[in-house]
């Protein structure tokens, strides 16, 4: 056994004292070596305990509802729209210059601190300057219990030790990880029926319903989801991606490239521009892809039926699992699906 | 100190009166059979890609062009230029490498011992990462200082003191000042995202998505520079004497030391920043002319640009064909074409002893 | 270079100079662990080293702060004598395992591990084997009948070149979340460092380090030419090896816990020559000092000192590449 892991329980147990963190299965010291095993016990919440099973399966239960949140950008932007405001932020989508790009939605970043950024996602001692109640990112892998977004895995047990850590999904459905979203920020003490929240999640189903529609009305459209730079394409893999999935899910027919499940993307070269026709062509909005003109102007992208035809149309890589962030993306694409015509 | 390098060994065979016609009229049909290799591998580079098209489609696209045919424009306007601008940059890579080991009188030195493809590499990164330019044909602009100020620099300190630029403290001077600025432009890599993709492929050192602009736009730097180059065979060839024997001649060996740098330096400068770093070229193409001509660099000099043009080409192609439906960047080829070639040049008794 | 007679004798001064230089180290060390976001008072942060205090305390001083400072201290000692070891061998000051190919061949492992895997969990071993397996590669190609110095540069320059092209590849061939902290890697951090680490190259420096101590006076009488050491009686080949395979071993647990952290074995040779003089026993213990030092402060600088945190081997390229450039311009003007 590792200093750090003594050390880990040592704090541990000591802040299971601190908080009176109530745990029905305390005997035997292996549990105590692993904080995993120790937060994934399944009391029977007393009374003012607060608990929370995520995406993963773990189930974090704590004293009384956390108040000093850290959240990793990815998850902070959906949270932010459903009215919850962190502590600090940190994550790979926090960029050297101190923004978060697309992926950071309507964050404020006025006063919140940053604990970690792309290059070391997460810093633990200005983790625990934070003296966070809970960690919360998000999880493009529920299998692997060490894979989580922004915390790297050797570090998971560390940062465990500070406070509990959670996820919500970033693969699956995205609407099943809105309302994961939405749950999670009531249980956290925000208030889903403000009128604001009404009406964005109103406007939220009024999106999947017009998406639907717009999904069967145009069902011979087919859609293709893309990457592109100047040296190379990558071309995203439908069944990996929480929007892409659910877009499928809702009727887009979306074309699915030769690529292993969990690798995202499949990539070609520009010459490989016909491999894959489609009558709609989505084109990342991170900065690095080509735009939309430089697509047209390519020789090779401008025999593309749905470049030629004029029909390309943004897609945010960093898509954000709120009421908000989905509405406009679900709009987005019906109004793409409602005007492009059939070309391939 | 000893060295890491040692000098090449010098001009051994003087020419013999005689059979000077008949080696001169062989090496000239040489130069047309080397001319002919190139368009053989120019061809194979049409025909050749990720994509997988017919000969047919390949000749009409040079012959009876017809630009609603998809392979066709593959061919024109991807291929096209891809070639032509592999040629260049080969050919440039080629002479300058030559250029280089005659000067320095180093079997092992390449372009990047001037630092010139560490400078030219932070110029672009430096570029897309303050100005936020983008595409290959703004890089041109950013690699060409940045390639030029290392080797100044480099000149700068290896210069500096009496004796001049010796080949050791050269090479020292490069080594350094190419880590140093890759650190820097580590340091900034790390400090945005997007520099950070776009960048990871232009330093790989590639050819693809290159338009013709970015060729068009160095060749009145790069065409001159290495005509010029093509007329120094006579003063490499006094200098492989050796400095002494070369001064003893009555040449300024300082200033054909300055005017071959500067060519140097503008060839792989503008070749970097239409292609990206790309190593060994300009270190194996001279052995491979020196295997096959000898050591008059009135010869070696051409036969390295055709060489250097050919071995870009035939590995730019390879590459694409190796990873369909992708494509594997010339730079990684030429490394893995390169470095057993540079091993078993280093295990060569008269190079590393 | 000095004569050998003045090296020769067993320098009180060096000894001095050790005493000084542990003294600088132990002091920095203290510092060092009193830096950082969570504000601690020197007196707080002994009573934590003593195992007293607050959990949180405990948690940043024991399990953060200490081992980190403890990596950069062991991989800077370990860098430095491997550099001076290469240097020796090579009978060349500009050599160093980044050099000769031993931190490409690492870095080729460790990328690939990481872009593949996505986790560090395994890495420090992967990326032990894959140093020894190219410093075997290098050393095997470099054999014809005995291995030249010049010989193992030139070929290591030309392993290192290859496995550099795969590095590269590995970095196009996915996408940029795979990548990153690959690339992150490659430019040598000790980000996320533990006591594992510390523990990992104790254990290497305290197993090579007197080995390497006692091959100092051959390594010396090599500096001589390979005629003059046989003739001394020094089997040749053999100490050669055993002193490539010791500068292999430091150079490749430095870079199997922090990646390639440049300049540091280059330099920090260079820095012990000019104030301790020429190689010896007590001057490779004095460089393995400096060279725990000169990274221990670099991480602080990076660490705490600058207005983003960066990667601690791009402050020690940053720092380490200007001064070897001054170095060179001023023996070029005494030349």
């Amino acid at each position: 056994m590792h200093e750090e892991d003594f050390t880990v329980t040592h704090f541990l147990t000591h802040k299971i004292d601190r908080r009176q963190m109530i745990i029905s299965a305390m005997a035997g010291a292996a549990l105590l070596r692993s904080p995993r095993t120790l937060v994934a016990q399944d009391a029977s919440p007393a009374a003012g305990e607060w608990t929370f099973t995520d995406d993963k399966g773990v189930t974090v239960t704590l004293p009384s509802q956390p108040e000093r949140l850290v959240i990793d950008v990815n998850a902070a932007a959906p949270l932010w729209d459903f009215g919850i405001r962190p502590q600090a932020l940190f994550g790979w989508n926090v960029l050297a210059d101190g923004s978060f790009g697309d992926a950071g939605g309507n964050i404020d970043p006025e006063g919140i601190a940053i604990v970690g950024d792309v290059n070391e996602r997460i810093r633990i001692e200005d983790l625990i300057a934070q003296e966070p109640d809970l960690i919360i990112t998000v999880a493009w892998d529920l299998e692997d219990p060490k894979a989580y977004w922004s915390i790297d895995a050797e570090l998971v047990d560390q940062v465990n030790a500070v406070a509990p850590v959670i996820a919500i999904s970033t693969t699956g459905m995205a609407d099943a990880n809105t309302q994961r979203f939405a749950e999670l920020a009531a249980l956290l003490g925000a208030d889903l029926e403000t009128p604001e929240l009404k009406s964005a999640e109103a406007d939220y189903e009024a999106a999947i319903q017009r998406f639907k529609d717009a999904a069967a009305a145009n069902s011979d459209l087919t859609a293709l989801f893309l990457a592109p730079t100047p040296e190379t394409v990558w071309v995203a893999y439908g069944p990996d991606w929480a929007d892409l999935n659910m877009y499928g899910e809702f009727g887009l027919t979306i074309v699915e490239p030769d690529a292993e499940p969990g690798s995202f993307w499949e990539q070609i070269s520009h010459e490989q521009a016909l491999k894959y026709p489609a009558d709609m062509v989505f084109i990342s909005t991170r900065a690095e892809s080509l735009s939309a003109e430089d697509m047209a102007k390519s020789p090779t992208w401008s025999k593309h039926p749905a470049v030629a035809a004029g029909q390309m149309y943004p897609w945010n890589q960093d898509f954000i699992q709120s009421y908000q962030g989905m509405a406009d993306a679900l709009n987005g694409i019906a109004d793409a699906t409602e005007a492009a015509e059939k070309v391939s | 100190m000893s060295s890491v390098i040692a000098p090449l060994p010098e001009n051994a065979e003087a020419p013999v009166a005689p059979a000077r016609w008949t080696r001169s009229a062989l090496l000239l049909i040489g130069l047309g059979i080397m001319v002919g290799v190139m368009i053989v591998a120019s061809l194979l580079s049409l025909r050749f890609g990720s994509l997988e098209i017919s000969s047919q489609q390949a000749r009409d696209a040079v012959f009876s062009y017809d630009d609603a045919v998809y392979e066709q424009v593959i061919v024109r306007e991807l291929r096209v230029p891809r070639t032509l601008i592999a040629l260049a940059v080969g050919g440039s890579l080629g002479i300058a490498g030559t250029v280089m080991q005659g000067v320095t009188r180093n079997p092992l030195a390449g372009p990047s011992i001037l630092g010139v493809s560490a400078g030219a590499s932070f110029g672009v990164t430096l570029a897309i990462y303050v100005l936020g330019v983008s595409t290959p044909s703004q890089f041109v602009w950013f690699a060409f200082p940045g390639a030029a100020l290392a080797a100044i620099v480099v000149f700068g300190v290896a210069s500096s003191g009496r004796g001049g630029a010796t080949p050791v403290r050269l090479a020292l001077a490069g080594v350094v000042v190419s880590a140093l600025l890759a650190s820097w432009t580590s340091a900034l890599l790390l400090l945005s995202e997007e520099t950070m993709d776009l960048v990871r492929f232009w330093s790989v050192g590639s050819v693809a998505g290159r338009p013709l602009d970015v060729l068009w736009g160095v060749l009145p730097l790069m065409l001159p520079a290495a005509i010029a180059c093509l007329f120094l065979g006579q003063q490499l060839n006094v200098l492989s004497m050796g400095e002494e024997s070369a001064r003893g001649l009555g040449m300024n060996t300082t200033r054909v030391r300055l005017v071959a740098s500067a060519l140097v330096v503008v060839l792989t400068g503008s070749a970097v920043s239409v292609a990206g770093p790309i190593g060994f070229v300009g270190l194996a193409t001279p052995h491979i002319a020196r295997s096959l001509v000898g050591s008059d660099y009135r010869w070696v000099l051409p036969y390295s640009f055709l060489l250097g043009s050919i071995l870009l080409v035939l590995a730019d192609t390879a590459g694409r064909v190796a990873a369909r439906p992708s494509e594997i960047q010339v730079g990684v080829v030429m490394a893995f074409i390169g470095a057993p070639f540079l091993i078993a040049l280093a295990r060569r008794r008269s190079v590393a002893n | 270079m000095r004569t050998s007679h003045v090296s020769q004798r067993f320098d009180l001064r060096v000894i001095g100079l050790i005493i000084v230089a542990a003294a600088v180290l132990v002091g920095l060390m203290l510092w060092s662990v009193t830096l950082g976001s969570v504000q601690l008072s020197l007196r707080e942060v002994y009573e934590a080293s003593l195992g007293r205090g607050d959990d949180r305390t405990l948690l940043v001083v024991q399990s953060l702060r200490w081992p980190r400072t403890l990596t950069a201290v062991t991989l800077g000692i370990a860098l430095a004598c491997s550099g001076t070891l290469f240097q020796g061998i090579a009978r060349n000051p500009l050599v160093s395992p980044d050099i000769i190919g031993i931190n490409a061949g690492a870095t080729m492992v460790a990328v690939t591990w990481l872009v593949l895997f996505s986790t560090t969990d395994g890495l420090p071993i992967a990326t032990f084997v894959g140093a020894l397996l190219s410093a075997a590669l290098i050393y095997g190609l470099s054999w014809r009948g005995g291995v030249s110095p010049n010989r193992l540069i030139l070929v290591g320059i030309g392993v290192s070149a290859m496995t550099a092209a795969v590095t590269a590849y590995m970095m196009v061939v996915f996408p940029i979340e795979r990548t990153r902290p690959a690339i992150v890697w490659t430019m040598g951090s000790i980000y996320g460092s533990n006591w594992h680490d510390v523990r990992l190259a104790t254990i290497f420096i305290l197993v090579v380090l007197p080995v390497a101590v006692m091959l100092m006076h051959p390594l010396r009488s090599m500096l001589l030419g390979d005629l003059v050491t046989r003739s001394l009686g020094v089997p040749l080949e053999r100490t050669r090896l055993t002193i490539i395979l010791l500068g292999c071993a430091l150079a490749s647990i430095a870079v199997a816990i922090a990646g390639p952290i440049g300049f540091i074995a280059l330099m920090v040779p260079h820095m012990a020559r000019m104030i301790a003089g020429p190689a010896s026993g007590s001057v490779l213990i004095f460089t393995g000092l400096l060279g725990g030092i000169v990274l221990l402060l670099s991480d602080v600088l990076s660490q705490h000192f600058l207005p983003v945190t960066l990667p601690v081997g791009v402050v020690t390229s940053a720092v380490g590449a200007p001064y070897f450039l001054y170095l060179l311009y001023r023996s070029n003007r005494q030349a």
